[in-house]
């Protein structure tokens, strides 16, 4: 074969154009500082990528408007949220009343200062408003085998809102194994009126997954079934659920319940079906007299007039079907406040102390997307 | 001789190549809205709103004759304009090249019937996409209405009597615009489940008062905006 000089150098400056426009179109719909674009690990070559956009936004505080996450440097970038937010933090005092919705006030984040975000512990102070702060932490190990080792890290996105008299911590964390972490944190002074009753704080997140694009996703239900005496199967069992239908559905602690949500076309290099597995970390389960608290998940066809958590018995029907489309999975957690001489003391008919941060979230974890070990030599 | 040669096939990559070229750059700039008929250069998609934006999000909306049917005749207001990413009719697989657009949610609540009104505004072609009703707990209060309620809380005999003669001294703080005054009033919002509770489907606002030395302690105000009404009781002695 022989080696034509010109028609080498034409090749090869029509792949550098075809180069220079590909990558004009591999830009983000986002921009600075709204844009966060992070490759692990955060020194050498890179393993894994996150790409964000966020907003914030009264109310919710801070919204996560897309993420993607490549799981290789040779793979594509893949879309997990449309939309992540906080679409409720609901507040019931014991007594019966008060009872308030914290984010239908429209609330703002609170701006931050270099206390909040220091630059020597990974900060960085973003927004208009300096209203949130990205950090990027070392996460501890991320696994151990003996003499082998690896530690992990993470990209977190936090904001304040300031409710008045409390202050919610609204955190997104994105970790270099793909894995999502969503948190609330209660904090600040007690409620003036009633600073010794005890309450709850229930937030409900509205998470828009479009797993690999907003078409042809599906949740199952999973469970896990251990026998329950001696006179039955000795054998434990996972089992997993179409959700085929929008409904509400309810945790187990007993059945390490989670939602399993993945799309119809996919798959690791092993044929194995990807998901994400999205599991709460939570001390305690709030029921109320509310329709909206009466379930932990809820499952409902996407439609973008519907944001507000405390509405949510009012989006579900029965009827709609959601296997093979585009969904939104809803989680309701919660924060229980037995209030502690820590909490503070009236002072003068004054309030004076500051609750110490309660939190409450979840996980959404990859499963079966990597096509082995991340992070593995 | 020559090292190169017009072969057909180096004609055909080069043509080939050319066209895959100008077709990328072209409908780039097509799936680009930022770059034509945005309301403002250098705003991507999933950007916040711009100032402008607002504006005219809110103004489309308030202007449009369905709009304005959904909300009737009684009493209502503009409660918030928000960003909104309106999903494409159809998906592509490479995520930059998703054609988002400008939108923006324009929320209204009627107080008859206690309903609110999404609407979704093009911001490019500057009209109505979609009107929804909501449930009225879908919708957050307005900053205007925690002044409402602080007025009707003032002029209330048993507030002053709870506060004295300090209530002339407080302000609505508006948190959103980073306005903190010491001597400020905040609101949070009360949804009431029971129908036999005075804020069932009304719109309630629970008032707080802050001075210098923090907040009021052991005193609630309660105002409903729908009834225009206000109670207020000292619950530590």
């Amino acid at each position: 074969m022989r080696l034509h000089p010109q028609r080498l150098a034409l090749t090869l400056v029509c792949s550098f154009l075809l180069f220079a426009a590909a990558a004009q179109t591999a830009r983000a719909q986002c921009s600075s500082p709204f844009l966060i674009d992070q490759s692990f690990p955060t020194s050498g070559p890179m393993q894994t990528r996150w790409r964000i956009c966020w907003q914030p936004m009264a109310g919710n505080g801070l919204v996560i408007t897309a993420a993607f996450f490549q799981k290789s440097p040779s793979a594509p970038l893949m879309r997990v949220f449309w939309d992540a937010r906080v679409s409720e933090i609901f507040v019931p005092y014991h007594t019966g009343s008060p009872r308030f919705l914290d984010v239908g006030f429209g609330f703002p984040l609170i701006r931050l200062n270099s206390n909040d975000c220091p630059a020597a512990k990974g900060g960085l102070i973003l927004g208009p408003g300096s209203e949130v702060c990205r950090e990027l932490r070392d996460r501890g190990l991320a696994w151990k085998d003996d003499t082998r080792v690896r530690r992990g890290e993470e990209v977190a996105l936090w904001g304040a809102i300031d409710a008045a008299n409390y202050n919610y911590v609204i955190e997104w964390t994105f970790r270099d194994d793909g894995v999502i972490l969503g948190r609330v944190g209660a904090t600040a002074q007690n409620l003036p009126g009633v600073p010794f009753e005890a309450h709850m704080h229930g937030p409900i997140w509205r998470l828009d997954i479009d797993l690999n694009g907003f078409t042809g996703d599906s949740v199952h239900i999973a469970r896990h079934i251990e026998p329950s005496s001696i006179f039955t199967p000795q054998r434990a069992n996972d089992t997993m659920s179409l959700v085929a239908f929008e409904s509400g559905l309810q945790w187990n602690p007993l059945q390490f319940t989670a939602l399993h949500i993945q799309d119809a076309n996919l798959r690791n290099a092993r044929g194995h079906p990807s998901a994400y597995h999205l599991m709460p970390i939570r001390t305690g389960t709030p029921r109320h007299m509310e329709d909206f608290t009466k379930n932990d998940f809820w499952v409902t066809r996407f439609n973008g007039s519907e944001m507000a958590g405390a509405s949510l018995p009012s989006f579900v029907n029965f009827l709609t079907p959601v296997s093979n489309t585009d969904v939104v999975v809803w989680y309701y957690g919660g924060v229980h406040h037995l209030v502690r001489d820590e909490d503070g003391q009236i002072i003068n008919g004054r309030w004076v102390g500051e609750a110490h941060i309660m939190w409450t979230g979840f996980m959404m974890k990859p499963h079966n997307l990597f096509d082995t070990t991340p992070l593995f030599p | 001789m020559s090292a190169f040669r017009f072969v057909p096939s180096t004609i055909a990559a080069a043509t080939i190549t050319i066209a895959a070229v100008t077709f990328v750059t072209f409908s780039t700039n097509l799936a680009s809205p930022s770059e034509s008929a945005a309301p403002q250069e250098k705003v991507q998609p999933l950007d916040p709103l711009t100032n402008e934006e607002t504006r005219v999000a809110a103004q489309v909306a308030s202007a449009d004759p369905k709009v304005k049917a959904a909300l009737g005749s009684g009493r209502q207001r503009l409660i918030q304009v928000e960003f909104f990413a309106q999903k494409p009719a159809q998906a592509v697989g490479d995520p930059d090249r998703l054609e988002i657009g400008r939108h923006a949610s324009v929320l209204f609540y009627r107080y008859t019937g206690d309903q609110g009104i999404h609407v979704v505004v093009d911001l490019r072609q500057r009209a109505v996409v979609s009107i929804t009703r909501l449930e009225g707990r879908a919708v957050p209060l307005g900053v205007e209405e925690i002044g409402e309620a602080f007025n009707l809380a003032a002029r209330n005999e048993r507030v002053r009597s709870l506060l004295g003669s300090e209530i002339s001294g407080y302000r609505v703080a508006n948190l959103a615009e980073g306005d903190r005054p010491e001597n400020r009033v905040e609101g949070l919002r009360v949804v009431a489940t029971s129908p036999k509770d005075p804020c069932y489907r009304h719109r309630c606002i629970y008032l707080l008062f802050h001075s210098r030395e923090g907040y009021l302690a052991g005193t609630t105000v309660n105002v409903d905006l729908t009834a225009q009404t206000v109670r207020a009781e000292r619950t530590i002695r």
